[in-house]
């Protein structure tokens, strides 16, 4: 219902107008994609800022790279081509990516594998140095998938849980 | 709409700038921010105590918080109205307050950058004003304040220079506070609600099978 009217170019009259006619038929199009796992993004703890109960505040050293802004590129591309050939008439092309964090899925930072020198958790989401330590949330990815991450932070919490459950009963924890 | 040669904005607002320096003193340009926040300040200086009263009612402490100057209100009144006039449809920005949602929009935004944006912006159409049509923008006729916002709308991809930023948040804000409007929704767009269909016609073929 809303027009999108400021990507309409101009103002003042035809403006108006082109908003009112063709109000109802704008249709817009956005992309997720993936971010790959880079080495050189890290948390850190601030050695000097700290909150009221003196806990250093975490930082954040996070970059896209060359494959996030590739595929942003082929995105716009892409859906630029699927409006084209469906006939619409494309009044404004954006190939802003939005800043990193935007989207509020802080994942990683604690990565699973198998080899504890590359990693920090295990396939269970259990810390390869201490062994009665879970961490149940979206530390574990070793990427940022293109989709919500919840669903998948949920079933891996679930999976890691069945197996706390059953190493709780064999008494190994 | 827009002219067959459009304006080389770069190359203009040189001049324009140009003029701006001697026709309102040097001291202005090297500290546009300053120099209008000193303005801004003082209405608020006016009516003593209002602001650190915690007792003052809603309507004081708004009236001495208000971004903009009164004669900053009229001039985006105007701007607001040339991007959305009425017509024969339907009332314009002006009629649809839309200065008033832009006024408490920047007033309760965080963004530092956007209130700069708003107080140079406001500066600059001015100097703008003065330079296409020598005289301001509330005192220009429709066709000259066009004018002037038709130099901004065909540069609008020059995201770099302050007065294109303003122009576009402007317009941003124009849009958003219009179409929200009783005006913009029920009058121009003629928006219903969400309202419960007595029969489904669907669309189409105007010729219902028979069956």
């Amino acid at each position: 219902m809303f027009p999108p009217g400021t990507d309409n170019p101009g103002f003042g009259a035809s403006f108006k107008e082109e908003i009112r006619k063709n109000q109802g038929s704008y249709i817009g199009m956005g992309a997720f994609g993936e971010v790959l796992s880079r080495y050189e993004n890290f948390v850190d703890l601030d050695p000097v800022v700290k909150d009221k109960w003196g806990i250093p505040a975490l930082r954040f050293h996070y970059k896209f790279g060359e494959n996030e802004h590739n595929m942003a590129k082929d995105m716009k591309e892409t859906a630029q081509e699927m409006f084209e050939a469906a006939g619409f008439k494309i009044i404004f092309v954006s190939d802003r990516v939005l800043t990193e964090g935007w989207s509020i899925h802080e994942l990683g930072t604690a990565r699973m594998g198998n080899d504890p020198k590359t990693s920090v958790l295990n396939q269970f989401q259990q810390s390869h140095d201490v062994k009665n330590l879970f961490v149940v949330d979206g530390s574990a990815f070793v990427n940022a998938s293109c989709q919500n991450p919840t669903w998948t932070i949920m079933a891996l919490c679930w999976r890691s849980c069945d197996y706390l459950a059953d190493q709780m009963a064999k008494n190994e924890l | 709409m827009s002219a067959k040669n459009p304006i080389d904005l770069k190359q203009d607002r040189r001049q324009w700038l140009k003029t701006s320096a001697t026709a309102l003193g040097a001291a202005v340009l090297p500290l546009p921010v300053a120099a209008t926040e000193a303005l801004q300040a003082e209405p608020q200086a006016t009516p003593p105590a209002a602001t650190d009263s915690r007792n003052a009612t809603g309507a004081e402490t708004k009236a001495g918080a208000r971004f903009f100057t009164p004669a900053q209100h009229t001039l985006v009144e105007e701007l607001s109205e040339t991007i959305i006039p009425a017509d024969s449809h339907s009332g314009g920005a002006k009629a649809a307050k839309v200065a008033d949602f832009i006024e408490q929009t920047v007033r309760e935004s965080t963004d530092e950058q956007q209130k700069t944006t708003w107080r140079e912006g406001l500066r600059l159409i001015e100097v703008m004003s003065q330079h296409y049509n020598g005289k301001s923008f509330v005192a220009a006729s429709p066709e000259e304040r066009i004018a002037v916002l038709q130099v901004l709308s065909d540069n609008v991809n020059l995201t770099e220079l302050p007065e294109v930023q303003f122009f576009r948040d402007l317009k941003h804000l124009t849009v958003r506070g219009y179409y929200t409007s009783k005006i913009g929704i029920h009058d121009e767009l003629e928006y219903k609600g969400n309202r419960i269909l007595q029969e489904f016609v669907g669309c189409g073929d105007p010729t219902p099978p028979t069956t």
